[in-house]
């Protein structure tokens, strides 16, 4: 008991020292949080994938078209229940700056494919009926002040002109990392329509196929088979899990992804040479009082005791006190990432929060090394001549 | 000290010497040193700086060894102890006196005196029970929750002196108890020590350079450039 009381007062005793170690701490525990934040996010899709949905695309480029031929052939594949499809829809809003993820696709199997979308019923509804209508997140529309009913003046990119469409309804997802809730949806027809006037070379064309499985059927079966009714065709194809798909996308960017691993152990590190600075100085100033211990009899393990003991405190100090600035600076960072309009999907797991807890640990673990090695191999004689 | 006293010696040294190679040279702080210290004993050991007075405490207490000879402590050959033993050994029978108290700064005075009891088996009762019996008998008793920055320096050695008793050990050495003391303050000292030796029984041995706080003890020796003058 008079040994952690001592800890405890060892600890807070240099309270300007402490609340900077620990302020040190916090920003890399912050900083910690923010790239794990960022990590999770680009897993998070390929995580949450469905296991019934199949992602067909061309087989040499995604950014390259599927003939809407392929629905009808995709349709009578054993295993296939349903094919939706659909294309992007680049538009902007005012100007380039006020751009969000847009997609024209097949409302008449969309719901069915998504179920994700959370709607009412009416505006459900009112939306399929409307085919010059639209359908947008519920963070979309906070973030330019949308509601129903609104006309929305929109710029086409990829799909060329204005464009005006009616909200005709405001959704939630389910699942953000699938469904974002910042996208904007409208009838593949509606906007194939148009494309047959500005750019016809692309109409009746599609960007992707979304095949789900029948239940009890094996999914790599079907994506074998999809694949080999199109291969030797001008347009072969590469079919998917959507799990795998998305995995794709992120194994892309995976030179990105390891450099941010080796940042997040990087500043594991930095964080390391804070503590180690703070408890250097700290076991060098009380060296005599740990001669004075041995004296009374304490034994080099109740030194190593105290101040790994101390040790962990700051550092878990530290991951509380950046743990607790981390909820509202990822609210900041979602802003930040979304354009500075609206909230992203970002959102601190359980995971985030036991890895930094976990890293903290290992940082006071490693911190407390050579500061105890030290006092072990001190001999009493050289604690008690000491002098500060 | 004469054969007849050397009945239940609590300190034995045989041949004890210490050397320290300083600057490329060998210097001799003890030479040779015989003697034994009866248990009971309240001895105070004199000599000028760099006479090996605090290296002689030091050896005693098991904090440093001797180059050569044998230290034989309540009935425990140092030399065949290892540093994990030695502190345990000390534990139990060393009390140590420091001439600037080395009390914990973060600890209140109780605290302090209830430190060497971490390493015991008592019971958090026991524990201060044993620490209020100390600090009564140093006479602070009403100043147990003070911090060692709000105690004076004479009741900074007094929380030491109760520090050293506390777990009630073998001996107790002093190493210039009053060294950093007013004469009033060192006079207050020097009778608890007394108290202890005459009431408890306890065998102190005390390292000064002040004659007036060696005349307090039963005994006085000499150390003159490491060789300890015995009485005639």
């Amino acid at each position: 008991m008079t040994l952690l009381r001592l800890m405890l007062r060892n600890t807070i005793r240099r309270p300007v020292r402490l609340a900077l170690t620990i302020g040190g701490l916090a920003m890399v525990v912050l900083a910690f949080g923010l790239l794990r934040l960022t990590l999770d996010e680009w897993h998070s899709g390929a995580k949450a994938a469905a296991n019934n949905r199949l992602i067909t695309v061309h087989a040499m480029s995604d950014s390259l078209l599927l003939p809407l031929a392929y629905r009808e052939r995709m349709a009578v594949i054993p295993g296939v229940q349903l094919v939706h499809y659909g294309n992007v829809f680049g538009v902007e809003y005012r100007d380039a700056k006020e751009s969000f993820g847009a997609f024209a696709e097949h409302m008449g199997t969309f719901f069915e494919t998504y179920p994700e979308v959370i709607l009412n019923e009416s505006d459900r509804l009112a939306f399929l009926k409307d085919r010059g209508g639209c359908l947008i997140g519920w963070k979309l529309a906070a973030r330019f002040g949308w509601k129903v009913g609104d006309v929305i003046p929109l710029k086409g990119t990829t799909h060329a002109g204005n464009w005006e469409l009616v909200v005709r309804g405001i959704f939630h997802s389910s699942n953000p990392a699938i469904m974002g809730e910042g996208e904007l949806y409208v009838h593949w027809q509606f906007a194939n329509e148009r494309l047959k006037t500005t750019a016809p070379d692309r109409a009746d064309q599609v960007g992707w196929y979304v095949a789900t499985t029948a239940p009890g059927v094996n999914p790599r079966t079907v994506v074998a088979a999809i694949d080999a009714t199109f291969a030797n065709s001008f347009a072969e194809t590469r079919t998917e899990r959507e799990q795998a798909y998305i995995a794709g996308w992120v194994a892309r960017a995976g030179a990105l992804l390891d450099a941010l691993d080796w940042l997040s152990g990087v500043m594991n590190g930095i964080a390391a040479l804070v503590l180690v600075n703070a408890l250097a100085m700290a076991v060098r100033e009380r060296t005599r009082e740990y001669g004075v211990m041995k004296t009374l009899g304490f034994q080099p393990r109740h030194l190593v005791t105290l101040v790994l003991g101390e040790s962990l405190l700051v550092a878990l100090g530290g991951a509380v006190a950046g743990l607790g600035l981390l909820y509202p600076a990822a609210r900041l960072y979602a802003v930040m990432v979304a354009g500075g309009k609206t909230v992203g999907t970002y959102e601190i797991t359980a995971e985030t929060i036991w890895l930094c807890l976990g890293a903290m640990v290992l940082v006071g673990l490693l911190a407390a090394l050579w500061p105890a090695v030290r006092l072990s191999r001190m001999t009493t004689l050289e604690g008690l001549r000491h002098r500060g | 000290m004469s054969d007849a006293a050397m009945v239940d010696p609590v300190v034995s040294l045989h041949n004890v010497t210490k050397t320290y190679i300083r600057g490329g040279t060998e210097v001799s702080v003890i030479r040779d040193l015989s003697f034994v210290i009866p248990a009971g004993t309240f001895l105070a050991i004199m000599g000028p700086s760099g006479s090996g007075k605090s290296t002689l405490l030091n050896v005693m207490a098991g904090i440093d060894r001797p180059t050569s000879g044998s230290v034989v402590v309540a009935g425990t050959r140092l030399e065949q102890l290892s540093e994990g033993e030695m502190a345990r050994w000390r534990a139990r029978h060393i009390g140590y006196v420091f001439q600037t108290y080395n009390l914990i700064p973060v600890l209140t005075a109780a605290e302090n005196v209830e430190l060497p009891l971490a390493l015991t088996h008592l019971t958090r009762r026991e524990r201060a029970d044993h620490v209020k019996t100390a600090l009564r008998l140093v006479g602070l008793a009403d100043r147990m929750d003070h911090y060692p920055r709000q105690l004076s320096g004479g009741q900074e050695q007094r929380v030491g002196v109760a520090r050293a008793i506390v777990s009630d050990p073998t001996m107790i050495l002093a190493d210039e108890p009053t060294g950093n003391l007013d004469r009033e303050s060192a006079d207050d000292i020097l009778t608890l020590l007394a108290r202890l030796n005459r009431e408890l029984g306890k065998t102190i041995v005390m390292v000064t350079h002040d004659p007036r706080a060696a005349e307090r003890a039963q005994m006085i020796r000499h150390l003159e450039k490491g060789l300890l003058e015995m009485p005639p």
